[in-house]
């Protein structure tokens, strides 16, 4: 450490002279605005500990043409400081650190009587929010954390050190002083708006350490998704995560997608914590979270954190911005089919923020006038925030989120009808620091999710599918120890179905049953540093899972169908599950990591669609019960890291296997609308998925990327399904290339590309054909049979930063061609069409004769130029 | 169940498919269908095909038999040489092979099906035996259909199923080739065979609800149209249901999971063997 310092003075003293002829006239001006000025004039950013000096205090400073440290002791007259220039930053650190530097470093008694505490928020200090995954560590690495969710870490020492770093990709780091005893720290980074562009998923950190290393996570910044190019410049969360290996998509027009194997209703997407339980706008074209609103997308895959639970495949875990707690601010953008305009601003300046964000299409009209019988069409969204920072120790958050479809038409029989849906998402969260190692935060949240089939809206018929839930959740983090972090919490849920009844004149005509159910888990997980090289993480999570009248609960027996009727508030069926978390993070040296992992998921909500269609259909769910047991899945992983200290590339592969239970198939030609007997529809089974995956990433400069490749299988087992025996699931696609390049061209232009490969989906090909009153009928011998061709596609886009050096106004023009070269890539096959004397392939409707059949193909798109306009400021 | 009777005579709105459709295209800029060279990879597994019915009229009532395709548009080939009863619960009849028309085979005419009897049917190719029961339905009174004129040729019509109905099948049988202008057409141009069918609330589908773009018919006024109507047993409707979720409802917006109809022919034997109320009507169509 005496090193260290020698060398960092030895460093600090040539660049101590350079910067000079400082101006500066500010009166009552808070010292962070002035330092932000002396950086401008200097070219060199502040480091410095809040602690040490209070940034926010005003001052009054009248100096002409005076040197870097003349103008900062003329800022902080009555701080005692001591002004370093480290490798381009200036470092301001207490005079008393000579003698603090020389005291004895070597001190290897641990006691909690000297042990002290430093713990805070990290920040962004432009906007004031908080940045949650920032690396807060010594600054040789040997110990650290990274900021939870809401910017917060702790950590304590039994050894006086000098200063302690902070980094954020994307960011400035910023090191501080350490006092030596308890200190409340406040980081803050400023973006490096100028500089290399990162990519768009990129590692938990920088320095990639034992404690911050998680097997099957990775994370998704919306400023790089911004970059990518987008079908009709319609930036999107979700379909960006086909960036991550192991997610696959449906295809062209989709936002569903399969993780590790998993079904689709087995991933989880949340908003600030309540689930969205149909994330489309359009049946699927396009994905409901507007991306300006997210602050920070997590996808967990496997080695889930003990503190989630419900899906068995992946969970979404996207975080929405909390608002600039320094100024007003608007960022908008204009594509083909939408607008989307955000506000954010303080309320009280420092304590109150909020954020405001909406979306809404605009491509009725011209619709319209090539289609008199549309009535209405449009998507929109709405997120909106508010942030209460009460005090150190308190901070309050509510969010709101809702997500609407509609599409209505003239229909000519009884008026209009159409579809319908929608999202709505609230939170309320409560953080609360306890003590300096005990941080909580409590969440108080909703979410439902509407789908409309309207039959005749002025007439108030339709069918309509629901689900909700309210829940109450505790989460506490224990920083016990640099090597010992508790992790615990509680979570009481209720939950309530609708599978979908027909509604007439607004009243229900009872056919299906509702269904209620309460879930309450605990959970627990500790983190231990075994040593210097080894962590080991150990999770627990139980969960009781109680349906409750009123309910009809139908028992099946063969032919025989019984009923059970169970009063209101009744409860009649109870399920407990255990759901253990294990890993492991061993550093071999300072470049390679290797990881493992098991843990275990239920899920208890089940989306039951026998859909094959890449759209969004009719949703109907339906909770675990008498006749539906949970979905179980066990997950290994083992993962390995290359990463030089200080280099560009990054290198990972992770080989992973999944047993999954109670997965849920469908007999030939379910019913599974308006039947009271649906769950005689479905059929239990198990799942197989294994593969391996594994990514190469350059992150900065200015050519960045990635290159990634998943070889994976998914295999299901179902009795009663293709006469017992194994067939691929359809998300088994075995193999999956793509990259993401990135150029930056000059200091306003940027070019990229994005090209996905994937092996065609199963699909389940006719094997014969048989007659029947001259109507083709297709037999079947297995299901997923065959394949869809290979799925291809090349994108590109080029961003020009229309942005001037001066001024906060930031616009910019962005050009992209989706599917370059125009690759038809069917999202069906069909054997059922004709082609009519118009040259059309419909279904043939006479029959007097054998229709001459001819397989066809559905594709989606082809090649799709775009252009948009994005501004902020 | 009125209101689900509204139900079902709405939501299958062509103009609202269409319409969405036509949503999906343009987003698409140029979402597609087009013709494909597919090889499907046959399997040549010999499973029996009955198509079999018992009706109400006094006959004969006709079983056919045959194999399945192995191509798509291929002949399918006749089972002949088998033996097959039907049992009505007091008697047994044999069918007898009929000598025009291989793999179809007769009954003498002295069977008449009754409503809620069963009918069970067993078929015997060599060594293997099949079975099957059906129970007869009775039958509602005709739904007629409708008939529009088409809007780019005003001296045309098409018909249109429409209205709710207990469940059963329509049939159009319908020739306008004595009409003069008509009669020198090739016999496809002059006649059809149209199917208009009617399921219960249980038996609604999603892919029925957004089923993809058929062909249409037109004809002129003076076409003679026979119009039967069959009535249909849960089994049999849910026979129906399949054949057309692999069919006419296959390839629209929501395509569910493929498979087999529904069958109740044991031992691996596909197709249905039926037992229905007929009604019939006769009419010269005048708009």
């Amino acid at each position: 450490m005496f090193c260290c310092i020698v060398i960092m003075l030895i460093m600090a003293f040539p660049g101590f002279a350079q910067p000079g002829g400082i101006t500066l006239h500010t009166d009552d001006v808070p010292v962070r605005e002035v330092f932000d000025r002396i950086e401008q004039q200097a070219g060199l950013s502040f480091s410095y500990s809040t602690r040490l000096i209070d940034d926010e205090m005003p001052v009054s400073v009248h100096v002409d043409n005076v040197s870097l440290e003349e103008a900062v002791h003329a800022v902080l007259s009555d701080v005692p400081v001591r002004v370093m220039i480290i490798e381009k930053q200036i470092v301001l650190k207490r005079e008393r650190r000579q003698i603090l530097s020389t005291r004895p470093f070597t001190d290897p008694v641990r006691t909690e009587s000297n042990a002290y505490t430093v713990n805070g928020y990290v920040r962004d200090v432009a906007t004031g929010e908080v940045l949650i995954g920032a690396t807060v560590a010594l600054p040789d690495g040997s110990t650290g954390t990274i900021t939870n969710n809401y910017g917060f870490f702790s950590l304590t020492f039994h050894q006086p050190h000098d200063s302690l770093s902070c980094s954020y990709i994307g960011y400035g780091s910023q090191t501080t002083v350490l006092t030596g005893g308890e200190q409340a720290i406040r980081f803050r980074l400023r973006e490096r708006r100028q500089q290399l562009i990162e990519v768009v998923i990129y590692a938990e950190d920088e320095i990639e350490t034992i404690k911050t290393s998680r097997s099957s996570e990775q994370k998704l910044r919306t400023s790089s998704i911004r970059k990518m190019p987008a079908l009709f410049g319609e930036k999107d969360v979700i379909k960006s995560l086909a960036a991550v290996p192991g997610i696959k998509f449906f295809g062209d027009g989709s936002t569903i997608f399969y993780v590790r194997g998993g079904s689709r209703d087995q991933n989880m997407v949340t908003i600030d914590e309540a689930p969205v339980y149909n994330p489309t706008h359009m049946m699927g074209f396009f994905s409901t979270i507007v991306p300006d609103a997210v602050k920070d997308i997590k996808v967990y895959k496997g080695d889930f954190p003990a503190n989630y639970g419900g899906r068995l495949s992946s969970l979404i875990d996207i975080r929405t911005k909390d608002g600039n707690m320094q100024q007003f601010g608007m960022d908008g953008s204009f594509g083909l089919l939408s607008a989307r305009l955000t506000a954010e601003g303080p309320v009280w300046k420092d304590h109150i923020s909020y954020f405001l964000s909406g979306r809404r299409s605009y491509f009725l009209k011209p619709l319209q006038s090539a289609n008199e019988n549309l009535r209405d069409l449009h998507f929109a969204d709405l997120h909106f925030k508010l942030n209460y920072r009460i005090n150190k120790k308190n901070r309050i958050f509510f969010s709101l989120y809702n997500s609407e479809d509609n599409f209505e038409t003239y229909t000519g029989v009884s008026g209009i009808a159409g579809i319908n849906w929608k999202n709505a998402t609230s939170t309320l969260r409560w953080n609360h620091l306890f003590s300096d190692r005990l941080f909580s935060n409590t969440t108080l949240y909703a979410s439902s999710y509407d789908y409309y089939l309207n039959t005749n809206l002025q007439g108030g018929d339709y069918w309509k599918s629901h689900i909700d839930n309210f829940s109450l959740k505790s989460d506490f983090t224990w920083y016990i120890s640099p090597s010992n972090t508790l992790r615990f919490g509680v979570r009481i849920a209720q939950h309530f179905m609708n599978p979908g009844n027909y509604y007439q004149d607004h009243r229900i005509v009872p056919l299906l049953s509702t269904r209620s159910a309460n879930e309450n888990s605990l959970y627990i997980s500790d983190q231990v540093l075994l040593s210097e090289d080894v962590s080991l993480r150990m999770g627990l999570r139980v969960t009781a899972w109680n349906n409750i009248g009123e309910a009809i609960e139908y028992n099946f027996d063969g032919n025989r169908i019984d009923s059970t009727h169970y009063g209101a508030g009744q409860l009649y069926h109870t399920y407990v599950t255990g759901d253990p978390r294990l890993s492991l993070v061993w550093k071999v040296n300072s470049s390679d990591l290797v990881k493992f992992s098991y843990s275990r998921t239920s899920q208890f909500e089940h989306l039951i669609t026998n859909s094959i269609s890449p759209f969004s259909t009719l949703e109907v769910w339906l909770p675990s019960g008498p006749q539906i047991k949970p979905q179980r899945a066990d997950q290994v992983t083992a993962g390995y890291t290359f990463h030089p200290g200080n280099a560009d590339l990054k290198a990972e592969a992770e080989i992973y296997y999944k047993r999954m239970r109670n997965q849920i198939d469908y007999r030939d030609h379910a019913s599974l609308v308006l039947n009271p007997f649906i769950e005689n529809e479905l059929r239990f089974g198990s799942g197989k998925a294994y593969g391996i995956e594994t990514m190469i990433s350059k992150r900065k400069g200015r050519l960045n990327g990635w290159l990634s490749y998943t070889w994976s299988r998914s295999i299901l087992d179902v009795p009663g399904i293709n006469q017992g025996e194994a067939y691929p699931s359809y998300g088994d696609r075995p193999h999956d290339l793509s990259f993401f390049l990135s150029y930056q061209l000059g200091r306003q232009v940027e070019v990229s590309a994005n090209f996905i490969y994937m092996t065609g989906s199963p699909f389940t090909a006719p094997t014969a054909f048989y007659y029947h009153d001259n109507i083709q009928v297709p037999i079947y011998s297995s299901r997923n049979n065959d394949r869809l061709p290979d799925y291809h596609r090349l994108d590109v886009a080029l961003n020009w930063d229309l942005r001037r050096k001066e001024g906060r106004f930031d616009h910019e023009l962005i050009f992209s061609i989706y599917n370059l070269y125009g690759r038809k890539n069917p999202v069906a096959i069909h054997f059922n069409k004709i082609e009519n004397r118009f040259g059309q392939l419909v279904t043939p409707y006479n029959f007097y004769l054998p229709p001459e059949l001819t397989p066809t193909q559905l594709y989606i798109y082809s090649v799709i130029p775009t252009v948009s306009y994005h501004f902020s400021f | 169940m009125k209101g689900i009777d509204t139900y079902h005579k709405n939501l299958p709105g062509n103009t609202g498919i269409a319409l969405m459709l036509f949503v999906l295209a343009v987003f698409s800029l140029q979402s597609c269908q087009e013709r494909i060279d597919w090889e499907l990879e046959m399997e040549n597994e010999l499973r029996l095909v009955v198509d079999g019915k018992i009706t109400n009229e006094s006959g004969p009532h006709e079983v056919m038999l045959s194999l399945p395709v192995f191509e798509i548009n291929g002949t399918p080939r006749p089972v002949t040489g088998a033996t097959v009863f039907i049992y009505d619960g007091d008697s047994t009849y044999l069918l007898s092979e009929d000598t025009e028309v291989p793999g179809r085979y007769l009954t003498n005419g002295d069977l008449r099906g009754v409503v809620n009897r069963i009918y069970s049917l067993e078929v015997r190719v060599d060594t293997f035996e099949f079975r099957a029961a059906a129970r007869m339905v009775g039958a509602t009174p005709i739904s007629y259909p409708g008939y529009q004129k088409v809007s780019s040729n005003p001296l045309l019509y098409e018909a249109i199923f429409q209205g709710s109905d207990a469940p059963s099948k329509v049939t159009l049988e319908m020739d306008w080739s004595h009409l003069p202008g008509y009669d020198t057409l090739p016999a496809e141009r002059s006649h059809a065979i149209l199917y208009g069918y009617y399921f219960d609330l249980f038996d609604v589908d999603v892919n029925q609800l957004f089923s993809p773009p058929q062909d249409r018919v037109f004809f002129p006024p003076g076409t003679n149209v026979v119009i039967t109507k069959e009535s249909l047993s849960p089994g049999y409707a849910e026979y129906l249901r399949g054949l057309l979720s692999e069919t006419a409802w296959n390839g629209g917006l929501f395509d569910v999971k493929p498979g087999d109809p529904f069958t109740n022919l044991s031992e691996g034997a596909i197709g249905y063997f039926a037992a229905t109320t007929i009604l019939r009507d006769t009419i010269t169509f005048q708009p």
